[in-house]
């Protein structure tokens, strides 16, 4: 399939990019989502500016409070940072199963961010970790929490441009994982769930579930009810875990699939949950030891 | 900045410019601008990485790029790679360890291998999955390629392929056969040289583009094309029903089904039978402006019920729910049945009786390479040339030519490289669409699929519901079975008759292995409003392996006699075995081939760590079952005839040039017919090239079907060969003054019996053969004295004429094998694990061990993710739901089992030299075993596995239903 024609710019500064938009243009970065939408019908802007030269976003910068990720960040620099994989391990493992090396190669944070899809690897992984997102706009930035923007992408007003991920720093004992669900290595996920696990924190485990739903949703009552479980020294228990997450993901409409039924993609969310939690705990008892 | 631009890029170290439309995606400047065909394109979603092209140091996806995104960067392609002729490490590693078939993904393989090296210079197995894991390769099962990329790294461990462990039986030291050499076709392949259709651009091309149905059954109410018409670089929009004119309907490859034609044409005329329907076309001056055109185009339906499945189509109910072609009266294009035996007096006297139902989803070839095709029709001279992507280049020739009602000498089909066919590539109909633009516009049209209109109306298989009873004694003899075979073969669209027989073989060899003393069955194919229904690997063998299989496993739990044990009592014994319906198996090892594969399972030692990982909750499970593999198969009446025609020709200088009517699509025919023709003519294998795929130079012939190339095509070869022998001795008998009949070949010469040193060499006698003194003069008494020769080849085996029961043995050879399949059923979340596939075969003698291994580990992932992954899914209205490959689940490298073959040889007493045919024995058997294993794994909740796909919510709904009580599968007699 091809696209319908379009003008096409390219922004060398920010100020060239909210005007192009503000003009009407769709923004392209990496471009992985974005071709595929447009060679398949999905969307047909008539102009696009590409944001890729703007060097500013490229960066992943780390302060006391917070990481922050430049919305041009590509994936394979995720894996590859260091930083990240200190500080959020499951952000990297979300990056290291977006796609394949070649997407990875092109994709951004901010495209995977902005393209919206509730399977989208990085939704889960930031909801869990309270991230904030900060856009450009003619009429100046504006910061939003990740779960708001994608539970209402209108809550930022249109041409307007993502700048920042960012990243409260989480405490330093906080374990995270990320685990998804999918046919085969490289699909969408059927369901991805991200956990963080944090004594310290004023919610003891954090969970948030995509695939689900038009987006990625945080289990908040779930995590209240189960928090003083993965308090220090509570003992976890892995089916109330799994039947509270159950419970929390019973009404949510499942993103559609050729062929996997709603109860079954509902069902694994619970599942998957209670694997990342698992995972986490064995880790745990492992450093525990080895330390 | 408008919607042109100029781009400035590096690539392959040349600096270019070219001023394009802004929406070119780069691989488009690759290909249609700069030429650079090594770059492939297999669907429209980035997914299948057979683009992938090197930018900036980094591999990317040439098709998820616009080729503006890559102003100022450094590109490398495929042809960037070698130095000259000198291959690269990469691309030398893939021809070394035949990583690679037919070649379509192979350049994009390469420049991931290349960068995953680059990267990671000496990478464990593991690693190169995970670099590779963008690349997506429908012929080889991934195997070769890893194999081939760690054998391209620094500290190389890999090994080229293992050739002792076969035994060759017998054959000669020095021979061809029976070596793993590198195949002839690889290294244009690797070079990104390979022929494919669309690498082709001619001169004042233009580009067509099909409006679709996007109804499954619906009268057309009005097509409004005039806004389309008027569109930039619109050159010619027509309907079907104004290109009713222009053509009749096609006619159908099998005349098995006598007055069950459907008539239609190749575009809709007033109806529409299934989304994906072509009803409109348009050619235009590029591809974009075509596709620009197709999307003005307004089409109004009224609609018409839908019939969806065999039951809407009328079985088991009165009445359909509609007709599909109402001159029929019912939905039934097939309609077969056979009996002979006692069957009611089996049942009667049964200690066992059992009754499965097994079902299958619809899933089928997708090759990487879509419908291709470049028409160019010459009004000066009446001349229809068309390259297409076939495997029946021949028969595609006789079909265009009725069509259009040419002479068949004024039509030319040149196929090139074939990027995967599995059947798919046996029938044609949008291909006549782009013909007739040819002919209408008298210029050349490129027409290429996109992947939604290769899922939406490329041809599915599968899709079928076999109910079985068999009849057991008390011993475990099965004494008799019934079987009703109903498949979904789709709308037939425009004649795609090639998979019409797909219920019949599998009604005719649902006996298998085993010896069935009374059989009776009934195998109906109904037309629904889904796509066509075509050939497909395996072809209706593999739905036979799965009614007797399943049949074997659940007698045996009824008896509680060992699964195994069940099938030794069973099996046929004494070759030639005519199987009641039928059929004769010639020869083979089909008792040794499941004792070797017991022992290389080791079935006790699985059972043990089976036992083991059930206390830990691991459900581990163990499949084993036998299979046949006919081969070289057709029938009078069609287009699919079991003869085949080659020409060899020694020229001068004393090379040999084969031309066959056989045809490449990735099998490496190519090579093993090279490798044959130089032992007999005891030359270097260097020395033989093969060509195919032209209908003006090559001698008529049956393509590539029924893995029919070393049964049936290397027949014809040797025919004309040993013809040519002769009047190669006759020549060098007179050189030597020595008699013919003293003479031998070898060593490149001919030479005196006894007398090695008394020789003159091949190409002196060619030579002497065409100038000294040439002709009769060197040849005197000789028929046609030059040194070509012609030879035709029947099976000696296949007998059309019916006995007295009206049976016909349709196949030149069978193959035998056994195959386990070890599994893990993950049962919190459904999902299955292979953990290996293992499997034993008989092909008789082996010509070219690794591409033997090729085909059979290809087979077999195909019929794995057929059978776990792959899914041509339908809406309650017919929309298809599968249309991408990402939908559909096409296995990529991280989610392949490993497979393990192992081979016995028994050469066959049927065939040229005593090979069978190996194509499809991978397909045949798998997801029976597998099915097998999963129940296995599942024992412990008591449940059958008797539905495709194995799709995770399905077995955890099996797991779930078990906790409510065991269905009943069997019955038992009571005294």
């Amino acid at each position: 399939m091809r696209t319908i024609a379009f003008d096409y710019t390219r922004a060398t500064s920010l100020a060239e990019a909210l005007e192009a938009m503000e003009a009407g243009a769709a923004p392209l970065a990496g471009g992985q989502w974005l071709l595929v939408e447009m060679k398949l019908g999905m969307r047909a802007p008539r102009q696009i500016v590409d944001i890729k030269g703007l060097t500013e976003y490229q960066s992943v910068e780390v302060d006391e409070d917070a990481v922050v990720i430049g919305s041009l960040v590509r994936h394979v620099e995720v894996m590859q940072s260091k930083a990240l994989a200190d500080i959020l391990p499951s952000l990297v493992q979300a990056a290291n199963q977006i796609g394949d090396v070649q997407t990875r190669n092109r994709g951004t944070v901010g495209g995977n961010i902005c393209w919206g899809d509730s399977r989208a690897n990085y939704g889960p992984v930031l909801a869990s970790l309270d991230a904030w997102l900060q856009f450009a706009h003619s009429s100046g930035p504006r910061e939003l929490p990740l779960v708001d923007f994608l539970a209402s992408p209108g809550k930022v007003p249109p041409g307007s441009l993502l700048e920042w991920v960012i990243v409260p720093r989480p405490g330093e004992r906080a374990q995270m994982r990320y685990v998804e669900l999918s046919r085969q290595p490289n699909d969408f996920a059927l369901v991805n769930v991200a956990v963080v696990l944090d004594p310290d924190a004023e919610r003891p485990i954090r969970i948030a579930v995509g695939g689900l739903g038009g987006y990625v949703v945080r289990l908040s009552a779930a995590e209240r009810a189960l928090g003083p479980m993965f308090m220090d020294g509570a003992q976890p228990d892995l089916d109330v875990l799994e039947a509270q997450v159950g419970q929390a993901t019973s009404t949510l409409e499942p993103f559609p699939h050729p062929n996997a039924p709603i109860d079954y993609r509902r069902r694994m969310a619970a599942v998957m949950v209670r694997r990342a939690v698992e995972d986490l705990l064995q880790q745990h008892t492992t450093s525990v030891r080895g330390g | 900045m408008p919607e042109r631009t100029i781009v400035s890029l590096s690539v392959n170290g040349r600096s270019v410019r070219h001023e394009i439309p802004s929406r070119t995606l780069l691989v488009d400047l690759l290909r249609d601008t700069m030429g650079l065909t090594g770059t492939h394109i297999g669907c429209d979603e980035g997914i299948c990485g057979a683009c992938t092209i090197s930018v900036d140091g980094q591999t990317v996806k040439a098709c998820m790029m616009f080729a503006v995104e890559a102003d100022g960067c450094t590109v490398t392609t495929i042809e960037g790679l070698a130095d000259g002729a000198q291959l690269n490490a990469v691309q030398q590693s893939f021809v070394d360890h035949h990583g690679l078939q037919c070649g379509y993904c192979t350049p994009g393989m390469i420049m991931s291998a290349q960068d995953l090296l680059e990267r990671n210079p000496a990478p464990t197995r593991d690693e190169v999955r995970c670099g590779m894991s963008g690349n997506l390769c429908r012929c080889t099962g991934y195997k070769a390629v890893v194999e081939s990329v760690v054998g391209a790294a620094a500290d190389a461990t890999a090994t080229a392929h293992d050739e002792a462990a076969i035994d060759h039986a017998g054959l000669d030291e020095g021979a061809w056969t029976g070596r793993s050499v590198s195949r002839k076709e690889d290294r244009r392949l690797v070079m990104g040289e390979g022929e494919f259709t669309d690498d082709f651009h001619l001169p004042n091309q233009l580009y067509c583009a099909i409006v679709r149905s996007t109804r499954a059954h619906a009268w057309l109410r009005s097509i409004d094309v005039t806004a389309a018409a008027s569109m930039p670089g619109v050159v010619r929009v027509i309907t079907g029903a104004e290109a009713q004119q222009y053509w009749s309907p096609p006619t159908p490859t099998m005349e098995a089904f006598e007055g069950r034609r459907t008539g239609v044409y190749p575009m809709a005329v007033d109806v529409v039978r299934f989304v994906g329907e072509p009803i409109v076309a348009i050619v235009a001056e590029s591809r974009y402006e075509a596709r620009d055109a197709a999307a003005a185009v307004q089409i109004e339906y009224d609609g018409l019920p839908t019939v969806l499945t065999t039951h809407d189509a009328g079985e088991g109910v009165e009445v359909p729910k509609a007709l599909l072609y109402k001159q029929w009266g019912d939905n039934r294009q097939v309609d077969f049945d056979f009996a002979l035996g006692d069957v009611d007096a089996a049942f009667a006297g049964a200690h066992v009786v059992v009754d499965d139902v097994i079902t299958s989803h619809r899933w089928g070839p997708v090759p990487l390479e879509m419908r291709v095709v470049n028409a160019d029709y010459r009004a000066s001279d009446g001349r229809l040339t068309v390259r297409l992507s076939t495997q029946t280049p021949h028969q595609d020739r006789t079909l265009i030519s009725r069509v259009f009602g040419l002479p068949e000498a004024s039509v030319r089909i040149i196929a090139g490289d074939v990027g995967g066919g599995f059947g798919a590539k046996l029938s044609i109909d949008v291909e006549y669409i782009p013909a007739l633009m040819s002919i209408l516009t008298n210029r050349p049209v490129n027409y290429v699929d996109t992947r939604e209109e290769w899922m939406t109306s490329g041809t599915h298989a599968h899709d079928f519901t076999i109910d079985v009873s068999a009849a057991f004694s008390s011993e475990g003899r099965i004494l008799g079975l019934r079987n009703r075979i109903v498949t979904d073969l789709g709308c037939d669209g425009a004649e795609r008759a090639a998979g019409m027989a797909i219920p019949l073989v599998a009604a005719i060899y649902v006996p298998g292995p085993y010896v069935l003393p009374a059989y009776s069955t009934r195998a109906i194919g109904y037309v629904t409003n889904k796509a066509p229904y075509g050939g497909y690997r395996g072809y209706g063998k593999d739905l036979a392996n799965v009614t007797i299989e399943r049949v074997m496993d659940h007698a045996a739990d009824a008896l509680g006699l060992d699964r195994l044990e069940i099938r030794r009592r069973n099996l046929l014994e004494e070759y030639p075995h005519q199987m009641i319906s039928g059929p004769i198996v010639e020869d083979g090892s089909i008792r040794e081939c499941l004792d070797k594969l017991e022992s290389v399972v080791d079935v006790q030692a699985f059972r043990e760590r089976q036992a083991q990982a059930r206390t830990r909750g691991k459900y581990l499970g163990l499949g084993i079952v036998s299979y046949i593999e006919p081969s070289g198969g057709g029938g009078p009446w069609s287009l699919f005839n079991v003869y085949e025609s080659a020409r060899v020709r020694m020229t001068p200088d004393g090379t040999v040039q084969v031309f066959t009517g056989n045809m490449r699509c990735g099998q490496g025919v190519e090579t093993t017919l090279a490798q044959v023709t130089a032992d007999r003519l005891g030359c270097s294998y260097e020395r033989v090239s093969v060509y195919c795929g032209d209908t003006d130079t090559m001698p008529y012939g049956m393509g590539a079907s029924s893995s029919r190339g070393v049964v049936i095509a290397l027949g014809a070869v040797l025919k004309a060969t040993d013809d040519l022998i002769a009047k190669l001795l006759i020549v060098a008998g007179e050189l030597l003054e020595a008699s013919p009949r003293d003479l031998v070949l070898g060593d490149d010469a001919v030479m005196v019996k006894g007398s090695p040193d008394t020789r003159v060499s091949l190409s002196a006698v060619a030579n002497a053969a065409f100038f000294d003194p040439g002709g009769m003069f060197s040849m005197p008494g000789i028929e046609n004295p030059t040194l070509e020769s012609v030879g035709i080849y029947s099976s000696p085996h296949a007998r059309h004429e019916p006995d007295e029961h009206g049976r016909t043995q349709d196949y030149a050879c069978h193959a035998t094998g056994a195959q386990a399949a070890l599994v893990e059923v993950d049962t919190a979340t459904g999902f299955v694990t292979v953990e290996e596939i293992i499997v034993v075969g008989d092909v008789g003698v082996v010509i070219n061990p690794a591409g033997l291994d090729g085909q059979i580990t290809g087979g077999t992932i195909q019929a794995f993710a057929g059978a776990v992954l792959e899914d041509h899914a339908y809406d309650a209205k017919g929309n298809p739901l599968s249309t991408t490959l990402r939908d559909y689940g096409f296995p990529n490298i991280l989610s392949v089992p490993p497979v393990r073959i192992e081979h016995i040889v028994t050469p066959g007493s049927t065939t040229p030299i005593g090979a069978k045919g190996a194509g499809e024995g991978g397909q045949i058997a798998t997801f029976s075993c597998i099915m097998s294993a999963v129940e296995d794994a599942l024992q412990p909740f008591g449940v059958t596995v008797n539905e495709l796909p194995l799709a995770p919510w399905k077995i955890l709904d099996l797991i779930t239903d078990s906790e409510t009580g065991r269905i009943a599968t069997t019955r038992e007699h009571v005294g």
